[in-house]
């Protein structure tokens, strides 16, 4: 009997305090070989992602597809060169990008 | 070290901004092979504004994208190399057949590989469309309530004289589908009759007919009640 690994990574709104405080997190991405990548995080939290990235050199060199999931406020603060230049030029195998609508984050709800 | 590869696949379903969609897929649009237009209204604005996509092979257009057929036109002009097309539950009302006829589509662009139509309920619209973009691959899923009328309107848009002459020996391949959700008005001997029609026809010209009846154990159930 065989045991496939995991190879979607998804990190949401609310793995943004793991992703802080957790190095553990951190060792368990690097341990898999994830090609496809679901980001949920506004861009306040897009900094944590990216120093993951640059952490685990192996997501660059194994994830072919990204999937952004972006609320409206986003979508109106970040600009697609920014898309190009910070995300995508650090998965440069990236094949496939999935953009998609999420709900408003709470946070900018509250405030 | 490996190789750095081009956005080749692109999905965009964020329904809030269409301007902000279109932004996205200028940036992508020439290395692009695959696109999926997936939103939650009609993006007239997109496909109005559709860049050129010189490597575009293959689009997919699920409802709501495609407000009128007219907006098709950008997407065959724009798209040299588009071999295959997927629309879905396309909105036909009764300006919908004129401005089809109107449109032309798809001027002088080459024959589709596959061409993909999932529940357009108008049997003549239908008939217009596939009329209007040759396909060597045809795949339709049916869900009106006279199937027997849809397998005579496909019979007569495929193999009338003047669809034979306008591309003759071009279809190898037509699959079709029934949906079983709606209540059906045709009897069965008028869906045999049809049927046997349609694949003499596709015998005749060396088509493979391919043929299923999608059946929903819940609505039987339901419908059963």
């Amino acid at each position: 009997m065989s045991c496939s690994l995991p190879q979607r990574l998804q990190i949401s709104y609310d793995a943004h305090q793991i992703l802080s405080i957790n190095r553990r997190y951190s060792d368990l991405v690097g341990a898999y070989l994830f090609r496809h990548v679901v980001l949920k995080v506004d861009p306040a939290r897009l900094g944590e992602f990216l120093r993951l990235v640059d952490a685990n050199p192996r997501l660059p060199e194994y994830c072919l597809v990204l999937e952004l999931w972006l609320d409206q406020y986003t979508v109106r603060e970040l600009a697609i060169g920014a898309i190009q230049s910070e995300i995508i030029r650090r998965l440069p195998r990236v094949q496939k990008l999935i953009l998609n609508s999420a709900a408003t984050t709470l946070r900018r709800k509250d405030g | 070290m490996w190789a750095a590869t081009w956005i080749t696949s692109l999905v965009l379903a964020p329904s809030y901004d269409q301007g902000w969609s279109l932004q996205v897929f200028n940036a992508f649009s020439m290395h692009i092979t695959h696109l999926t237009l997936s939103v939650q209204e009609p993006s007239s604005v997109v496909l109005a504004g559709f860049p050129e996509c010189p490597q575009l092979r293959h689009i997919e257009l699920p409802s709501p994208v495609l407000g009128d057929i007219t907006e098709l036109l950008p997407v065959f002009t724009q798209s040299p190399n588009l071999q295959h097309l997927s629309i879905s539950r396309l909105k036909v009302d009764a300006t919908a057949l004129r401005s089809l006829k109107k449109t032309q589509l798809p001027l002088s662009h080459a024959p589709l590989d596959t061409f993909n139509l999932t529940y357009i309920k108008s049997a003549k619209f239908l008939r217009a469309l596939i009329s209007s973009i040759p396909t060597r691959t045809l795949r339709i899923l049916f869900e009106s309530e006279n199937h027997a009328s849809d397998l005579r309107n496909m019979t007569r848009a495929l193999f009338s004289e003047s669809a034979v002459r306008r591309n003759p020996g071009l279809l190898k391949t037509l699959y079709l589908e029934r949906s079983g959700r709606n209540f059906e008005r045709s009897t069965i001997e008028e869906r045999n009759i049809a049927m046997e029609t349609l694949r003499e026809h596709c015998i005749r010209s060396n088509v493979e007919l391919k043929y299923a009846f999608l059946v929903s154990l819940l609505f039987t159930l339901l419908a059963g009640r």
